[in-house]
């Protein structure tokens, strides 16, 4: 078993789903949270100056979707073949694309644009967004099992961290109304190693 | 009939380093590219509203990078072990993180003034900082005169050459890798890799 280090900030954003995929795989890492104060020490050591960073044997990885993509696909997360592969990856860029979307949200500095971007995407963006997702379910065993082939996958993890997320950071839940899709959600939460991270991960405010 | 078809724009933006990867593979597709005024009434059939697509066995396959990677994988172009793979993903995500940006000062922002405000700030500051680093990872490997990971091209290089369009066409840079010698190696070493070498030389010039 190799020794793994993950090293972020306390937070959940870019790290969350890399230790979700521990979690479920039951495989066991370091979750080294970084204080904000003891950042610019640790950030020369890092490849490019930025975190998640994942220590394999002491070889470093960044980019959290990289490193979450190799943990999903060591642990047997990622889809069984090379077509539920991509697919469980098309679905993982597309909930990184609404992240970034909420992300550009918070570093807008302008206020009245700023209000005038988080109306857009609670009213249009998101359930537009969303309404497609839960179609995206519905082409798999018509929605009442996962998103890819007929097991859990990064994908669906990747999906449920991504609501928690956008309802701690203060959004309405944008699945509310999507039955198939607020199914899926819950159903990865319950599963016992998430609910079990869930209970006992520590809090934080992103 | 072939068993690929891309479809995507009349341009090379976020459809062309599939296309790119089908060229060092040398394997044959169908390039639909689709017009601009045809594009409002097709959105709405498009699984999640955008493209490129690629049909294949019966599959809509969205996200370039998801496809890209999909494709790459298919035809050895993804690095050779597990650890190489990730290294390919690693410097893939980096110029992603180099291209994000360009996107939104040049697609995404209308307002003239902020439009040149965000441009300045990506020359001046985001992007010294990341071709610094992607000459770095270059440099890690085997002193940079070969390609980005292990000791033959793969989509990597490829979506690098992307990069490089965008500074031409999008962000308007007259020699962006100037200060990078080995980078700049790099660029010239891809372009002659064979199958890619063919493709350039009858490719098209586009807006974007």
């Amino acid at each position: 078993m190799p020794q793994y280090k993950l090293i972020y900030f306390n937070l959940r954003a870019r790290a969350e789903l890399i230790r979700l995929l521990f979690e479920v795989a039951g495989v066991q890492y370091d979750d080294i949270r970084v204080e904000h104060s003891r950042w610019p020490d640790i950030k020369k050591d890092t490849p490019f100056g930025q975190l998640p960073v994942l220590e394999v044997d002491g070889v470093k990885l960044c980019q959290s979707l990289t490193i979450a993509r190799y943990v999903a696909n060591k642990y047997g997360l990622a889809g069984k073949t090379e077509l539920e592969k991509a697919r469980a990856d098309m679905i993982v860029d597309c909930i990184d694309d609404v992240s970034r979307e909420i992300v550009k949200l918070f570093t807008e500095k302008d206020e009245s644009k700023k209000n005038e971007m988080k109306e857009k995407l609670e009213k249009e963006t998101l359930p537009a967004h969303f309404q497609k997702f839960e179609e995206l379910l519905k082409q798999n065993h018509n929605g009442d099992g996962y998103f890819v082939g007929d097991a859990i996958t990064w994908a669906d993890i990747s999906f449920a961290n991504g609501i928690s997320w956008i309802c701690l950071l203060g959004f309405d839940n944008p699945i509310a109304p999507l039955p198939k899709l607020s199914a899926l959600v819950k159903k990865v939460e319950n599963h016992p190693k998430i609910e079990a991270w869930i209970k006992k991960r520590p809090t934080s405010v992103g | 009939m072939s068993d690929y078809k891309l479809v995507y724009f009349d341009g090379q933006g976020r459809g062309e380093i599939i296309r790119l990867i089908f060229a060092a593979a040398e394997v044959a597709y169908e390039d639909e590219r689709i017009p601009m005024d045809k594009w409002p009434q097709l959105k709405a059939s498009t699984p999640m509203g955008g493209l490129p697509l690629l049909e294949t066995q019966g599959q809509q396959l969205f996200q370039s990078l998801a496809i890209s990677r999909f494709l790459a994988r298919k035809f050895g172009l993804a690095g050779k072990s597990e650890l190489d793979q990730v290294r390919v993903d690693i410097v893939v995500d980096t110029i992603e993180d180099i291209i994000v940006p360009i996107r939104r000062f040049w697609h995404l922002e209308t307002d003239e003034q902020r439009k040149v405000a965000l441009r300045n700030v990506y020359l001046e500051e985001t992007l010294p900082n990341y071709l610094n680093n992607l000459e770095a990872i270059l440099k890690s490997n085997g002193n940079g005169d070969g390609f980005f990971v292990g000791d033959g091209v793969t989509w990597a290089d490829l979506f690098f050459l992307c990069l490089v369009s965008r500074f031409e066409l999008q962000v308007k840079i007259t020699d962006p890798l100037e200060k990078y010698p080995k980078l700049k190696a790099l660029y010239d070493r891809v372009k002659r890799v064979t199958g890619v070498a063919k493709y350039l030389s009858t490719r098209k010039e586009s807006a974007f």
